[in-house]
């Protein structure tokens, strides 16, 4: 599978474990997007030439993908520039100024999905709860579904935190918000790169993730917004394609879709969704090998404290010695790709009482050799520092 | 005692004379001679917009501060040899010149720009004592 990304090639010699921040593209994915703008470059949804057609009906063959890979329906999907963007539209459209009552999210949540919602609270006058994750930094359901009241407007939850690797049960706090008749969200970034999601079984109202972490381009995104809730969003945007003759929004998903949208990448995200239906089965194998390799090659070095708790694609970690700066910039004087900081995630820093953590995360294109080289080299690194002492 | 320059000078020598892993030890070696200054580290010391975290303040003409990053805690004690003692006019005479001998793979752009620059306009803000 590692063949399938020209990346490698490219830097024979990088060992890249930051696929939680961006994943790299298999030449097909790239092969589509040069392909469009090489042969099939047009505006969609406008004109009538044949090549503007065959553009609008790739959009729309991208869409039915998005659609049958969470199991939504093609009306239900609306392309974004990513995450944050679709985060930011929820968060705008039900946090309205006839708003009232409160918003649910947690300490988990990537500032994706926690300034949105802070913002529109602020603006609005709503109350923002927070659920808690207890001391080893796992949020349980229940911190969740204690914090919903009949006041709640919406709850929104990470599908997999960027930072623990920790999959919540987004099922169970989904249901119970239905039923206390809440909105209920899903950051999905992490998630649906490595799990099945079935938008019906979860019974979210809106799953948002970007196309760079699924082997797709960057500035792509799908905001699944259900049949039933679609009419609560408002559009960030409004313009070209997007409005009626008499300038107010159009209904339905085409309403969200303003302006001239970045058609190659949208093509090449169908492209994505292709090669993650044909390769999904080894993909998971690879990732579960790896991710235990990881997790039990990092458990044993010493001066390392596991943020994550057991073995997954996202694997977190610090040292007694070093900063998560210090880390970083020595592997990365090695070719080593690691993220260090706070990964975007200030609560749970805060709750696990750290600045920032080494983040290591793997994708189906690594190696045991690779986490190997990776794990002797941080080795080596808390060793030679170790002796200064 | 030795003069600002005369200071910098002996530190840019140094970090010259090595490669980039040189450079490193360098650094840690002086952040752990140094060690956290836990005193200082509260938020309304930080210094927002940093990858690492760094906190400073000035006490009198004492440059106190702190990071979790032993390279950055380097960089501190560095800033502390030089301007330590020295009054606000004369540290603003001789602005920080030691960041340009030390690679940008040991020293990313963000910590100079976010981080130790604005240590130096924190510490050239404080009033003449």
């Amino acid at each position: 599978m590692r063949s399938d990304f020209p990346f490698f090639r490219a830097n024979p010699d990088i060992v890249y474990l930051d696929s939680a921040a961006t994943s790299q593209k298999p030449q097909c994915v790239i092969d589509s997007m040069v392909d469009f703008m090489t042969k099939r470059n047009s505006n969609v949804g406008r004109s009538l030439y044949p090549i503007s057609s065959e553009a609008s009906a790739l959009v729309a063959e991208a869409r039915e993908k998005a659609a049958r890979f969470i199991n939504a329906k093609p009306e239900e999907i609306i392309f974004t520039e990513g995450t944050t963007q679709a985060l930011n539209m929820v968060a705008a459209s039900v946090c309205g100024t006839d708003a009232k009552g409160n918003i649910v999210i947690t300490r988990m949540e990537h500032s994706s999905n926690h300034a949105p919602w802070l913002e529109a609270c602020r603006r609005n006058g709503i109350e923002l709860r927070l659920a808690d994750v207890d001391a080893d930094g796992i949020l349980r359901a229940e911190a969740v579904t204690e914090l919903i009241d009949d006041e709640t407007i919406a709850v929104s939850v990470t599908g997999m935190s960027n930072v623990t690797g920790q999959v919540t049960d987004i099922g169970a706090i989904c249901s119970h918000a239905r039923r206390m008749g809440a909105l209920s969200v899903v950051d999905a970034a992490q998630l649906v790169v490595h799990n099945t999601v079935d938008v019906r079984t979860i019974g979210c109202d809106f799953l948002a993730f970007s196309g760079h972490k699924i082997y797709g381009p960057m500035g792509t995104g799908v905001l699944f917004a259900s049949g039933d809730s679609i009419g609560r969003l408002k559009p960030l945007t409004v313009g070209g394609g997007s409005v009626e003759r008499d300038y107010s929004p159009k209904t339905g998903i085409h309403g969200f879709e303003a302006g001239t949208r970045n058609i190659a990448a949208i093509v090449a995200l169908g492209q994505t969704f292709d090669y993650l239906k044909s390769n999904r089965n080894a993909i998971k194998n690879i990732e579960d090998d790896l991710s235990g390799y990881l997790f039990e090659k990092l458990s044993v070095i010493d001066g390392i404290r596991m943020i994550t708790k057991s073995p997954s694609q996202i694997c977190s970690f610090t040292t007694g010695l070093l900063g998560c700066y210090d880390i970083g910039a020595m592997l990365g004087k090695f070719g080593i790709c690691i993220r260090t900081g706070s990964c975007c995630a200030y609560s749970l820093m805060d709750a696990l009482g750290v600045q920032g953590v080494c983040r290591a995360s793997v994708g189906p294109y690594n190696t045991k050799e690779e986490i190997d080289i990776f794990t002797e080299r941080l080795s080596w690194v808390l060793r030679r520092c170790g002796g200064f002492r | 005692m030795s003069s600002i320059r005369e200071k910098e000078d002996l530190h840019i020598r140094r970090l010259s004379e090595t490669d980039e892993l040189g450079q490193f030890d360098y650094l840690v070696d002086l952040g752990l001679s140094l060690g956290r200054d836990g005193e200082t580290e509260v938020e309304e010391n930080r210094i927002e917009g940093c990858r690492t975290a760094i906190w400073l303040k000035m006490d009198g003409r004492t440059v106190r501060a702190s990071s979790d990053s032993l390279v950055v805690l380097g960089l501190i004690s560095i800033l502390k040899d030089i301007y330590d003692g020295r009054s606000p006019s004369e540290i603003r005479a001789n602005p920080i010149r030691f960041l340009d001998a030390i690679s940008v793979h040991v020293v990313y752009p963000e910590i100079r720009e976010n981080g130790i620059r604005r240590c130096f306009e924190i510490i050239t803000a404080s009033k003449e004592v």
